[in-house]
């Protein structure tokens, strides 16, 4: 059975617009189980839970793992692999003799959970991650370039981390949303667009900013392009 | 504490001493300047350290900002005074609590500031995390240097262009076309 490993990012930037409703109706698109790990989880319900700020947000996202859209992945091989890949991602770059963490546990442990579940699919909103993964070169630049210092990279320990990583599609919640668009299933929105021009422009670019200004990691350019893809069919 | 952290923190601490020697209408922007040069050590070492230092400056400059020229200077100049003893004494305990004892007295110093000022530490936390981020550290990873929570720090980085910096490994014609490959 397919399956697709959720980060806490794409679940923030939806629930932040009030599109989480959208993950149960892509799901009976997909043709098997959506996954987050017990990490993401502390992350996006629990310690919101235990807060003032974003306590309702946590409560919609429980509601999703009450009625079995969101499956929370956990066991003790998972967080074993967790541990050992998080020494293992936090010491591939160094910067003044000194390595760079740049990843955290729950981030971390998506990667675990696609490996132990055999899985090569993630969704991902967050840049560092999904840069570690699909071009390391181009983090180490990034790091280069922000720091402003010459950054080191091991790349036997970047060898272990591609074991796990290797072959893992990302995709994020703006490519999780266009598909719902192309799927239909953000249809009951033009209804109330009947009257303006560009309607199906306008739905595109809103669901898509929407979720690029909660934090999705997704350029200005790109979200014209996938607007203008769309637009054109 | 390492020690260059520690020189580092003791330069950043001189120049603010200096700053806040003499006003001047670029005061807040040079402490903006200096919070930032922090953070670059707080994104390579994560220090608790660098990270506090950060959140002070940028914080104080913000009340300065606030006060319109108002802000009494001698409250704090004498405290970071003794932050720059505690580092050249290489007393890291000293200076941790130094930190702490400062905000209590800038958030103590105007009870009609109280929870402006507990804002704007808030803020300079997120915006902090934020600038980490940029350096090319995770989100989470960010939040969890800065005790923020990851909503917090995904709906201020929404608001930057931080995103819109550096080039996407893989085009979204190419991500597009596997999400039609999953959803059917």
């Amino acid at each position: 059975m397919k399956s697709l490993v959720f980060d806490a990012g794409p679940i923030i930037s939806l629930t932040m617009n009030n599109l989480l409703w959208v993950l149960p109706e892509l799901k009976k698109h997909f043709d098997g189980e959506f996954y987050i790990t017990e990490g993401v989880k502390r992350e996006i319900v629990d310690v919101p839970l235990d807060r003032k700020k974003f306590k309702f947000e946590a409560i919609q996202v429980l509601q999703l793992l009450n009625d079995g859209t969101l499956k929370v992945m956990d066991n003790k091989t998972i967080r074993n692999t967790t541990y050992k890949l998080i020494g293992i991602a936090n010491k591939i770059f160094y910067a003044r003799n000194h390595p760079i963490k740049i990843l955290h546990f729950g981030e971390v442990s998506i990667i675990s959970a696609a490996y132990n579940l055999k899985s090569k699919n993630l969704v991902l909103d967050e840049k560092t991650t999904r840069m570690l993964i699909e071009n390391p070169r181009k983090l180490r630049y990034m790091l280069e370039k922000t720091l402003k210092t010459h950054i080191h990279t091991d790349v036997s320990v970047l060898e272990k981390f591609n074991k796990f990583a290797k072959g893992l599609k990302v995709l994020r919640s703006v490519e999780l949303l266009t598909s719902a668009y192309e799927l239909g299933i953000l249809d009951i929105y033009k209804k109330g667009l009947e009257e303006i021009p560009d309607k199906n422009k306008k739905l595109v670019e809103a669901v898509l900013w929407g979720v690029k200004l909660a934090g999705c990691a997704v350029s200005e350019k790109e979200l014209r392009q996938i607007v203008k893809i769309e637009v054109s069919k | 504490m390492n020690e260059v952290i520690r020189r580092d923190i003791l330069t950043v601490l001189r120049k603010l001493t200096k700053i806040l020697k003499v006003k001047d209408d670029t005061d807040t922007s040079e402490m903006k300047y200096l919070s930032n040069r922090v953070i670059h050590n707080a994104s390579i070492f994560q220090d608790e350290d660098s990270v506090s230092i950060a959140i002070l400056v940028y914080a104080l400059s913000k009340i300065i900002d606030r006060s319109q020229g108002k802000y009494d200077y001698s409250i704090v100049l004498n405290s970071i005074n003794k932050l720059v003893k505690n580092l050249e004494n290489k007393d890291g305990d000293k200076f941790r609590v130094g930190i702490k004892l400062l905000l209590e007295k800038i958030a103590n110093v105007d009870h009609k500031l109280k929870f402006y000022i507990q804002e704007v530490i808030n803020q300079a936390q997120i915006r902090k995390g934020c600038k980490i981020c940029a350096h090319g550290i995770s989100v989470e990873r960010a939040s969890s240097i800065l005790g923020v929570s990851q909503w917090e720090l995904m709906e201020y980085l929404g608001q930057t262009s931080i995103m819109d910096k550096f080039v996407e490994p893989v085009s979204v014609k190419t991500r597009m076309r596997y999400a039609r490959k999953l959803f059917k």
